[in-house]
């Protein structure tokens, strides 16, 4: 049952992961581009957070700081991309 | 007087109760130094990117996106492997957990060679550190991670020799999980280094 569902969760990256990639060579809006990149980051982010390193299982407090530091840092990257467009 | 007590079944209890962090806590305070550092060069990046806009997109069409590509995969399926590996320890079944670790080693040499070659026919074409801003990011980035992966490599194969030797059961297996859940950082790290280098335009 753990590895359907730890199987289930490579699937989801997998895809996840050659959608943003068939994405990026698309003529879209390079902002709109960006930002599903890196919400797409967060998402595949806080999969391996919960599944592959089994975090979800754990005190909350444990699960939080690798958890926030992927919000932080995608946020900071974000918000300083948009901060400094042309 | 009847007091009503809820009826709670070990099982829910054990559902419930937060477990302990997988491995050695050791390795979470190292991995927690490691996330702090590795988020300083990505927000240092992008405020470099920020100054010079014109340049690192001009540069970052040089890259090899699908060698990037091959390299996000081959890290999401070692650490699948991995998570199998646990899983059949956790179940005792030994020779399952080696086969399941070997396969995550060689999932890792595969992003090893990779970046490897990546980085001789970047040095081939006299591409250095200093070549322009953007390249100092991504040479230093990108091998900063790339001795991650080599170091979560040794340790694997250091997990997989004593896992061969039946050091590891059901009971104890704290080694292998510490040993893991370096790899899944490594893994992590690149989660957020690919899109950075690669995609964001």
């Amino acid at each position: 049952m753990q590895d359907i569902k730890a199987s289930l969760v490579w699937f989801l990256l997998v895809v996840v992961t050659l959608s943003m990639y068939l994405l990026s060579s698309h003529q879209y809006s390079q902002q709109m581009l960006a930002a599903l990149m890196l919400l797409a980051a967060w998402f595949k982010g806080q999969l391996i957070i919960d599944y592959f390193m089994g975090l979800r299982r754990v005190a909350l407090r444990w699960r939080l700081i690798v958890s926030l530091w992927l919000v932080i840092v995608l946020g900071c990257i974000y918000l300083i991309y948009q901060l400094t467009l042309v | 007087m009847c007091i009503a007590i809820p009826v709670v079944s070990s099982s829910q209890t054990k559902k419930n109760t937060p477990e302990e962090l997988p491995g050695d806590l050791a390795i979470w305070f190292f991995i927690f130094a490691e996330l702090l550092v590795f988020g300083v060069l990505f927000i240092t990046y992008i405020v470099a990117r920020g100054q010079n806009i014109e340049l690192f997109n001009s540069t970052q069409q040089t890259l090899n996106t699908q060698l990037g590509l091959f390299n996000t995969l081959v890290l999401i399926t070692s650490s699948l492997f991995v998570v199998k590996a646990i899983n059949a320890i956790k179940r005792d079944q030994q020779d399952k957990s080696v086969f399941w670790l070997l396969m995550a080693i060689l999932s890792g040499l595969l992003f090893v060679l990779a970046k490897t070659s990546e980085f001789n026919s970047l040095f081939d074409t006299g591409i250095s550190l200093g070549t322009n801003l953007f390249y100092t990011f991504y040479i230093s980035m990108t091998f900063f991670h790339y001795m991650h992966v080599i170091l979560g490599l040794v340790i694997l194969a250091a997990v997989f020799l004593k896992a061969r030797r039946g050091g590891y059961t059901a009971d104890n297996h704290i080694g292998m999980e510490t040993g893991a859940s370096y790899w899944h950082m490594v893994d992590l790290v690149w989660i957020v280094l690919f899109p950075l280098v690669y995609l964001v335009r």
